[in-house]
């Protein structure tokens, strides 16, 4: 969570700005006059604009193209307005997996982690073959342990490929499970795989063959 | 989560700006000065948040962080560590980050180095500057977010340009940008000066150094593009008039008209109008430069549809700064001090028409950039508008310029006369016809190149003459008197170096084969032949040539054709350098056989150019320091 840091970095730029604030006012020939100000109440002003500017602004700017998938959360609906109702809209329509699905996606956008595990999870009971939704879930796994895979996103990705043999997604991710366990052999296989079933214009060609390579090497 | 606390360090530089500008304006104009006086904290903040933003994101390119966009698009394990950190400004988000910094810390030096200013007028410059930072970083946070996360990170990165991967340009774009964002201090004064309306001569006392500064950075980053394009690019060329080069050399030609507008107005309180204008105008091209450079209008037209947000908020953001200076300026024309009166022939008049031929210089130079930007926006077709125009229009427009330049500081102010000019400086005008002379019949008959050494001892001449009197007459030798000369003598050393290379240099063309030898310029150039080379991130051929004078060795080179992770071949040339002359090798394609593709250079006093640039640079840089600038801290 970056809630702390967040807080940490409101509260240090609000202490800079009063604690100016409160120093004593040096009036110089220059100045027609002074008009003294209620240094409480511009405290509290600039303080509270700070925190909640800077937070709404950091909700309004964070990036919604972390991925392809991802795009289909509304642009235009900020990521906790969109979490909101879909969590309002699911309490009526528990069985929708669809939008669990991109509650989790959304809850991971916002660093609710735990949240977002729970969303997918709960996806993951209701349409246990959602290849695209299983494939989000293992990304979101590998992202939230810092690219290393746990057991739980070795079975995920498992059991897409057993779903969908021929998924690039998939196959790329078991390469790079491979490559985490030093598992050289393997993650070249499923690389080349990869790059035999990748069309021939798409971009991400070149980072498999770079990839391959430097195993290789 | 580290990327995460860059973009709200972002952010909170942001809000920083935004408060820098409505906190301090309230104060101002409702006297309450504890409002006012927090401007200093607010940029201090504002440079804080920033910093920190640039260190996490160098932090995320030394790490290899490829969950970052930015990283993964522009940097690999395999660079090596002084890349992993220019890569920051290798492409469009990082170098807006850059710009941002370097304004933060250009309004930060302005804060700490100006505290004898009257704290008023100190404030409304930085709230200028919190203005243009709050444009920037709001344009970079909507458009340009350099901490976008990949939720997939590849496990390599991709390579960042080969092109890039040199020291030289390294170091440009910083030095480049300080120039650039350096005219925003000029730019502020001015603001806050009309803003204020107090346009007399006195802030002109507080913005000449810093203008200097950046002109001098300018110049270098100048400088330092030109000496990377001519040993990276493998053309052995030094200037293309390429529209990106002509970004950069407007802005310096309008600051080269400020810096000596500002003279004139601080000696004798004339052209301040221009001067305010000039100010406006710097600023401006930078702006335009900007908009040129980063909105993708200059590789096509059709390149600025495909990103339209980029270009749309720059023009934009533009039109706001050009058009509210542009419209305070007209506000408060009237209040703005009146030239005092001068003759025709007299120091101002010599410095107005230096003035109006660099800004001269300087359109001639916008219309050839924009023309076919302006052509193909028509539909009117593709047309390009290359070297024989710039140099067939801004060389004449110069040579009177550089003839002025060494005039100038021997007419009196207010009034001279030109028999009293003629009769001081006869000696000197009977040696450069003499030297030329000599010259003609003993060396050299290209016209070109008598043109320039003519133009350089006319400098030259001036220049020691000017040095001599004063140190005869005993007369108190001021840094910015020493400044002016070295800046004047290096665009006569620049002319001189750049019109022989250009008239004198040997482009030789050739297949060679192992044992097979180039006589050229009396050098003897012998092909050893080509051998396998591999370093960190590349492989590829290095070739042998052995120089030979004489026939005594002078030096091997080793030119480089250098394959990258992309496949894109890139050309490292080996050269031999020298004051006289370089000598140039690039090795091109493999032709069979064992025969290869071989460019051959002799580059006579190229070196003069750079030379010139360093020397106008330091000139700039020693009329800083100049004790008659109220450059101090505050003790």
């Amino acid at each position: 969570m970056v809630a702390w840091q967040f807080t940490l970095m409101i509260l240090l730029s609000s202490f800079l700005l009063v604690f100016f604030l409160y120093r004593p006012v040096k009036i110089t020939a220059h100045d027609d006059a002074n008009i003294p100000i209620n240094k409480m109440l511009w405290s509290v002003i600039i303080v509270i604009f700070i925190a909640i500017s800077s937070l709404l602004l950091y909700d309004q700017l964070k990036p919604t193209t972390l991925s392809e998938k991802s795009e289909d959360i509304q642009e235009f609906v900020s990521l906790s307005e969109s979490a909101i109702s879909l969590e309002a809209y699911l309490k009526n329509n528990p069985e929708d997996s669809e939008s669990w699905k991109m509650l989790g996606l959304a809850k991971f956008n916002l660093g609710e982690f735990s949240s977002s595990i729970e969303s997918f999870e709960k996806a993951m009971a209701i349409n246990p073959d959602d290849v695209e939704m299983l494939l989000q879930y293992a990304s979101v796994l590998i992202a939230m342990q810092d690219g290393n895979f746990v057991d739980k996103t070795k079975s995920i990705i498992e059991k897409v490929l057993k779903i969908d043999p021929q998924s690039i997604h998939a196959l790329y991710l078991s390469g790079v499970a491979a490559v985490n366990q030093s598992d050289i052999i393997a993650a070249k296989k499923f690389w080349q795989k990869a790059l035999y079933l990748m069309p021939e214009n798409d971009p991400d060609r070149e980072i498999l063959q770079q990839a391959i390579k430097m195993i290789s090497e | 989560m580290l990327i995460e606390v860059g973009h709200f360090a972002l952010i909170l530089a942001l809000v920083f700006s935004f408060l820098s500008v409505a906190l301090p304006s309230t104060g101002l104009y409702q006297n309450r000065i504890a409002l006012a006086q927090l401007t200093k904290p607010l940029i201090w903040g504002q440079f804080f948040w920033i910093l920190v933003a640039v260190f996490i994101l160098i932090n995320a390119f030394l790490t290899n962080d490829f969950s970052v966009r930015y990283v993964a698009e522009n940097s690999n394990t395999q660079l090596p560590t002084l890349y992993k950190v220019s890569a920051l400004w290798a492409a469009h988000e990082g170098s807006l980050l850059l710009w941002v910094f370097i304004l933060s810390f250009w309004s930060i030096a302005v804060s700490i180095f100006s505290k004898q200013m009257q704290s008023a007028f100190l404030n409304q410059i930085l709230v200028v500057f919190g203005f243009l930072s709050f444009g920037f970083l709001l344009f970079l946070l909507l458009t340009s977010n350099p901490f976008e996360r990949l939720l997939i990170p590849p496990i390599e990165g991709r390579e960042l340009n080969p092109l890039l991967q040199d020291f030289g340009l390294a170091v440009h774009p910083p030095m480049l940008y300080i120039g650039y964002v350096g005219l925003s201090v000029p730019f502020a004064f001015v603001i806050a000066s009309l803003i204020r309306g107090q346009l007399d001569s006195a802030w002109l006392q507080w913005a000449r150094p810093w203008t200097l500064i950046a002109w001098a950075f300018l110049t270098i980053g100048i400088i330092l593009g030109s000496w990377w394009a001519y040993y990276e690019l493998g053309w052995g060329g030094w200037w293309f008039w390429d529209p990106v080069e002509n970004a950069s050399f407007m802005p310096w030609l309008v600051a080269t008209a400020l810096i000596h507008s500002i003279s004139v107005c601080e000696k004798r309180g004339a052209f301040m109008q221009w001067t305010v204008l000039l100010a406006i105008g710097g600023f401006s091209l930078s702006l335009l430069g900007t908009f040129l450079v980063r909105s993708g209008v200059l590789t096509s037209v059709h390149a600025f549809t495909t990103d339209p947000a980029r270009g749309l908020f720059i023009l934009f953001f533009m039109f706001i700064v050009i058009g509210g200076s542009l419209g305070l300026y007209s506000w408060r024309f009237n209040l703005i001090q009146k030239s005092s009166r001068f003759d025709l022939f007299s120091r101002e008049t010599g410095l107005l028409i230096n003035n109006v031929l660099l800004v001269t210089a300087m359109l001639s130079v916008l219309l050839g950039t924009l023309y076919p930007l302006i052509f193909d926006t028509l539909n009117l077709g593709k047309i390009s508008v290359g070297a024989p125009y710039f140099n067939a229009v801004f060389i004449p427009i110069m040579i009177p310029a550089v003839l002025l330049l060494a005039l100038v500081p021997f007419m009196r102010w207010k009034k001279d006369s030109f028999a009293r000019v003629t009769s001081l400086l006869r000696v000197e005008w009977i040696g450069v016809l003499a030297l030329l002379f000599v010259v003609r019949i003993t060396i050299i008959d290209n016209y070109y190149v008598l043109l320039a050494f003519g133009i350089f001892s006319w400098i030259v001449l001036h220049a020691s003459s000017l040095f001599t009197k004063r140190l005869r007459n005993n007369t108190r030798m001021s840094f910015s008197f020493l400044g002016m000369l070295l800046a004047h003598i290096g665009i006569g050393v620049f002319i001189l170096g750049a019109t022989i290379t250009s008239q004198l240099g040997i482009e030789k063309d050739l297949k060679m084969n192992s044992g097979d030898s180039l006589l050229i310029a009396g050098y003897n150039f012998v092909f050893n032949g080509v051998s396998r080379h591999e370093k960190d991130n590349y492989r590829g051929f290095k070739g042998d040539l052995s120089v030979f004078r004489d026939n005594k060795e002078v030096v091997r080179l080793f030119p480089e054709k250098r394959y990258y992770q992309t496949g894109m071949p890139m050309t490292e040339a080996a050269i031999d350098p020298s004051l006289t002359r370089d000598l140039y090798v690039a090795l091109g394609e493999s032709l069979g056989d064992g025969a290869w593709s071989v460019r051959i250079y002799y580059k006579p006093m190229i070196r003069w150019v750079w030379l010139g640039g360093i020397l106008i640079a330091l000139g700039a840089l020693l009329s800083v320091i100049d004790r008659r600038y109220k450059f101090k801290v505050d003790s």
